[in-house]
């Protein structure tokens, strides 16, 4: 492997990693506050890239299409998931855990067939916008723009989180019904609210993945099991309910993914799932995650 | 009348806590509720914040009905609960701890609102431990913040279940103190307790529990005067 390729493979798994990340850290945060683990993240996820397509298809004439899309599309999905909370999750919260389960997985069903309904079962494509097409050049090497570019997204909204939950009132408030939602709502925390908050924030981080990833992939049915099942490995191996945790998971799936495919492509599935094994035997509770 | 509870019926589940219990409060009395662990005290707590709501009965605030209003409701309706296990969250700092609780309270309360400095005032040790994680603090200091978060939404009524409970007797006494600043203060407070020494010298009126029940209600002064009321029914 030349230098050249093994950085530009590293780029590359990490800026897949990135967008892992955005899923991720929407998962962990719902998981955290809610108690849900949403089955149907991934697919909501896959709503975002259909309605990435869309929107630049359609808006094709205007030119930064993409960018408008990457806007909208967001905000549309965190919308949906608004509904999602207040109409459907909302009334499973005292029952058993199972039904979670059975609710979130019908979504899965239903979110899936409404976009087959709408956009068919083909492949779709999105192209890569400008100003970040093309490569770059970088130490005398040439890297695609978009990679680093979903790098510097990842890092924004890392970052940008990071503040949001440790130093504003909403971060407090957050975590405050993270730990014990009775006490807060005793305390006079709209709780409620704050479930359907923290739902279209997941969302909304799910959304913009699914607008990130088309550039460089494509939409497609089947797109949502994927992701949920790397994004379950990322949350483990990071820790369920830590950021920074999903952050350093999302970049070692990357990483490995990538690399993995390279050394002995034969396994290179299985390297994730045999990662998450010695990550659950050796600390049950993730690189960054709190013991219980 | 400030809290006036009816004939209320609360059950966890398919079990029957706590079987017509009617109790009254005025404005600026200190009333302690008496029993031992177990008789349904912090349910009654609980049925009052909304928190496990009675299954029959009324619950009325001010004149108006609060049974089937939700905490945060009822917690802007002026009620503040102190929570027996204190319930700090640990990975807020002592300041956010009191900030996210900080409310308006309600027009008729008529004293000077609570802020960080106010509460500051009655617990100094607050203000030291300003920057700290709240999972850090002693069992004293946990419900000297339990009592000022509370105290941050400007509640007119209070209600602190078993504040004495496993503290040593020297915070025991500083909280007594505190506590009977608060009541000098003009405000309400509903307070449960097993040790019965603490209940007695800051309250104005008891009611005596037993398995759900009211067995027994008066002046404090006439269980003070009458040690065999508590005999009989608290055996201490």
């Amino acid at each position: 492997m030349t230098i050249e390729a093994f950085i530009g493979q590293a780029l590359s798994g990490i800026s897949v990693g990135m967008v892992l990340f955005l899923i991720a850290a929407g998962l962990s945060i719902i998981f955290g506050t809610l108690k849900v683990l949403n089955l149907a993240h991934g697919t909501i996820y896959m709503v975002g890239g259909f309605l990435c397509y869309i929107l630049t298809s359609k808006l094709a004439h205007i030119p930064g299409a993409f960018w408008w899309a990457l806007l909208f599309a967001p905000i549309a999905v965190a919308l949906i998931g608004g509904v999602i909370e207040v109409l459907l999750l909302r009334r499973i919260y005292s029952q058993e855990m199972l039904y979670q389960y059975i609710l979130t997985f019908a979504l899965i069903l239903i979110l899936g067939d409404t976009c087959k309904f709408f956009f068919g079962v083909g492949y779709q494509t999105v192209s890569v916008p400008w100003p970040v097409n093309g490569n770059i050049a970088l130490w005398g090497l040439s890297f695609p723009t978009y990679n680093l570019f979903l790098i510097g997204c990842g890092i924004v909204v890392f970052l940008g989180l990071s503040a949001l939950m440790r130093y504003t009132s909403l971060g407090s408030i957050v975590r405050a019904v993270t730990h014990n939602r009775e006490t807060a709502n005793a305390l006079g925390i709209n709780v409620p609210r704050v479930y359907t908050g923290v739902f279209m924030l997941g969302s909304y981080l799910a959304g913009l993945a699914g607008t990130l990833m088309p550039p460089m992939s494509v939409v497609a049915l089947g797109s949502d099991m994927a992701v949920i099942i790397e994004c379950f490995i990322i949350v483990v191996i990071g820790g369920l309910g830590s950021l920074p945790g999903a952050f350093l998971g999302a970049i070692i799936l990357g990483l490995l993914n990538a690399f993995g495919i390279y050394i002995i492509p034969k396994l290179a599935l299985a390297f994730p799932f045999m990662l998450m094994i010695v990550i659950l035997i050796i600390r049950p509770w993730g690189l960054l995650g709190k013991p219980e | 009348m400030l809290l006036e509870v009816k004939k209320i019926n609360t059950f966890y589940d398919l079990s029957h806590i706590l079987f017509n219990v009617s109790l009254e409060i005025d404005k600026g009395e200190t009333v302690c509720l008496l029993g031992r662990n177990g008789v349904g005290k912090t349910t009654i707590f609980r049925s009052i914040m909304g928190l496990t709501p009675p299954r029959s009965g009324s619950i009325r605030l001010y004149g108006d009905e609060i049974k089937g209003k939700k905490p945060y409701e009822i917690a802007r309706l002026g009620v503040g609960l102190v929570p027996e296990d204190r319930e700090i969250f640990p990975d807020l700092t002592v300041r956010e701890n009191l900030e996210i609780a900080g409310k308006k309270g309600r027009k008729e309360k008529q004293t000077e609102d609570w802020t960080i400095e106010k509460v500051h005032r009655l617990f100094p040790i607050l203000r030291d431990r300003n920057n700290q994680w709240g999972g850090t603090l002693s069992g004293g200091e946990q419900q000297m913040l339990t009592i000022a978060r509370t105290l941050m939404g400007n509640p007119t009524l209070l209600l602190l279940d078993e504040p004495s409970e496993g503290l040593a007797p020297m915070i025991t006494k500083t909280i007594e103190e505190q506590i009977l600043l608060l009541k000098k203060e003009g405000l309400t407070i509903l307070l449960s307790e097993q040790n019965s020494s603490f209940a007695l010298r800051v309250s104005d009126r008891a009611y005596i529990l037993e398995k759900g029940h009211i067995l027994w209600q008066g002046k404090t002064s006439e269980l003070r005067e009458k040690p065999e009321i508590m005999m009989t029914y608290l055996g201490v």
